[in-house]
């Protein structure tokens, strides 16, 4: 029979609470925000470059994007990483969509065109226009639903 | 009468931060000293970041699971895999493009207590660290588990116990449907 011991470990971040009138989530968070704003001009530039790679690999038809799928993965995985600013949640959406397609078919070595391109298409949007989320939400929900096209035929 | 309140002082807390993309660290690391954490320990491979692990306790682990080689979900098997080291019971938050269900599933039977979606958001990462540091939740260890309390979320309620959460069979019906935040974090608990 399996021996199961349960206990309740010390749990060493709960002494990072202190008592206090009211919390201090809006100054923790602004802190935040004032260093990745520091750092997003930077990260931008890191982000145009994924972008270019990815259309540009798209652009090249079916057989080039098949022959460089984990290159693309790699991309969409490295926007995905960076696009942490107000101006980029966008484009780090669409990229982590990207990136889960890329997952499913790698996993089910199938191939979806169409769905691919949708993805990029996207992609390139977001990334000429900018914006913010809110303004794309429909788009990113549409693209989830053609992703969970490709898990339901496959 | 006014409640007593709680609030987060980061600036003592230990936190161990890998991921193999050093902008990506950077941006953790960022996040983190805006939370006013003094010195997040920063680490690119799952070697380094073991031999630190092995050698001092700290209060939080921020691990990316998509690592050539071992990721995150590794990481966090070999913390939870012997209970004489000293982050065995630390609270390790991983960190993924990929939400897939399967993926989270498998984040949280490495002993992951929160897996979070890329792109990290500030408020998202300060909200699970003070859902883990208000959280006293139960350790488990078996033979084919070590870490949180997974409860029965993602399988049959025991005899006589009413379903929690029926939209958790919802979701295990589909593996590779990637989740929102909000599923991920109710398979977490």
């Amino acid at each position: 029979m399996t021996k199961v011991r349960i206990f309740t470990p010390e749990n060493r971040l709960a002494k990072t609470l202190v008592e206090a009138a009211e919390s201090n989530r809006a100054e923790l968070l602004r802190g935040a925000e004032v260093g990745l704003d520091r750092l997003e001009p930077e990260l931008l530039d890191d982000i145009a470059r994924d972008v270019r790679r990815i259309v540009e690999i798209a652009a090249r038809g079916d057989e080039a994007v098949r022959a460089s799928a984990s290159e693309i993965t790699q991309a969409a995985i490295g926007i995905t990483d960076l696009a942490v600013g107000q101006k980029s949640a966008a484009l780090g959406a669409a990229a982590r969509g990207l990136a889960d397609l890329m997952d499913i078919l790698a996993q089910d070595g199938a191939w979806r065109s169409e769905v691919f391109i949708l993805h990029v298409e996207a992609l390139g949007l977001i990334f000429r226009q900018g914006g913010k989320i809110s303004a794309y939400q429909r788009m990113l929900d549409d693209l989830k639903l053609s992703r969970d096209t490709v898990v339901n035929k496959s | 009468m006014s409640v007593p309140q709680t609030r987060l002082d980061l600036r003592r807390a230990k936190v161990l931060v890998v991921d193999d993309s050093p902008k990506a660290s950077e941006i953790l690391c960022t996040i983190l000293r805006g939370f006013q954490v003094r010195e997040p320990s920063e680490f690119t491979s799952i070697d380094a970041a073991k031999q630190f692990a092995q050698s001092q306790p700290v209060d939080l682990i921020l691990a990316d699971c998509e690592m050539p080689g071992e990721g995150g979900i590794e990481f966090a098997r070999w913390l939870r895999s012997d209970p004489n080291k000293p982050n065995f019971s630390a609270p390790i938050v991983l960190l993924s493009a990929y939400t897939s269900f399967a993926r989270a599933i498998t984040a949280r039977d490495a002993g992951a207590n929160m897996i979070l979606a890329k792109p990290v958001a500030p408020s998202a990462l300060l909200s699970r660290i003070e859902w883990v540091a208000r959280n006293h939740r139960p350790f488990v260890i078996c033979d084919t588990y070590c870490g949180p309390d997974r409860r029965f979320k993602a399988g049959l309620a025991p005899d006589g116990m009413p379903e929690r959460r029926a939209d958790a069979i919802a979701l295990t019906s589909d593996s590779e449907r990637a989740l929102s935040q909000n599923d991920i974090d109710s398979l977490f608990g």
